[in-house]
């Protein structure tokens, strides 16, 4: 196991075991809080929509095929293939991001502030975090599209991927297990 | 009134039959594809002793969430 085997860019592997490490750090609080607390909890987790983190878990499965996709023509020197799953990939952001809004949006007209209940507070500080990655994972995304090379192309890909492996791993505390 | 003074409150709870079952997939999922993404995605995969070295942790981390909750709750 060496270090020159790793993918891509060394930076891109440090930012995403941080990145792991603190979304894995804001989740272990919430699940300690949450043993302290189940029925507060599986009470607070019951009123929000489901439907909106399944549906985003979907969009942003397909975003990120996308953009293993855009990787994979990139670095076979198909550039309009490879900017056409940048922008997919882009779209699916986008969408998630919607779906964001509105799930916030009801979350809000329904009195479930972020100091409504530590599972809230959790809820949006992860959630939250999560979505201002996905802000970023958009803009770079659409920045490495405009020449499509194959280099900054896997980085991008690389970083929308970290985007969908912290949703991966945030997605049971908020949404399913209490 | 909080969550937690909802009527429905700790119903989930009550019968000590929550997630455990469900729980277990639902952690077993997330471990599956946190793994697709590193290995496939991220190309872990073709770098040697790199996918065990991030997914190892992983589900050492799923599996302490899961037996602290299965110990405190049931």
């Amino acid at each position: 196991m060496r270090v020159e085997d790793l993918p891509g860019e060394l930076i891109l592997w440090i930012l995403i075991l941080s990145e792991l490490a603190v979304f894995m750090a804001g989740v272990t609080v919430m699940v300690v809080l949450g043993l302290m607390d189940p029925a507060g909890f599986s009470a607070a987790q019951a009123q929000l929509d489901g439907r909106m983190a399944a549906l985003n878990t979907l969009v942003l499965v397909t975003s990120g095929l996308f953009a293993a996709q855009a990787e994979r023509a990139a670095r076979a020197g198909r550039r309009a293939q490879a900017r056409r799953g940048l922008l997919l990939a882009v779209l699916g952001g986008v969408v998630f991001l919607i779906v964001k809004g509105v799930e916030y949006g009801r979350d809000i007209r329904a009195g479930l502030g972020i100091d409504s209940h530590p599972f809230f507070t959790f809820y949006y500080l992860l959630s939250g975090f999560h979505a201002a990655h996905v802000v970023a994972g958009v803009a770079v995304l659409a920045l490495v599209a405009i020449h499509a090379r194959p280099e900054p192309v896997q980085a991008g890909a690389m970083f929308w991927h970290m985007v969908d492996l912290v949703w991966v791993l945030i997605l049971p505390a908020v949404w399913l297990i209490w | 009134m909080g969550p937690a003074d909802r009527p429905d409150a700790g119903d989930r709870h009550a019968g000590r039959g929550g997630w455990p079952g469900g729980g277990r997939g639902i952690l077993l999922l997330s471990f599956l594809k946190a793994r697709l993404i590193l290995g496939r995605f991220l190309h872990l995969a073709t770098a040697p002793g790199w996918l065990v070295a991030f997914t190892v942790p992983i589900a050492i981390w799923l599996l302490l969430i899961g037996g602290a909750y299965v110990l405190v709750i049931r």
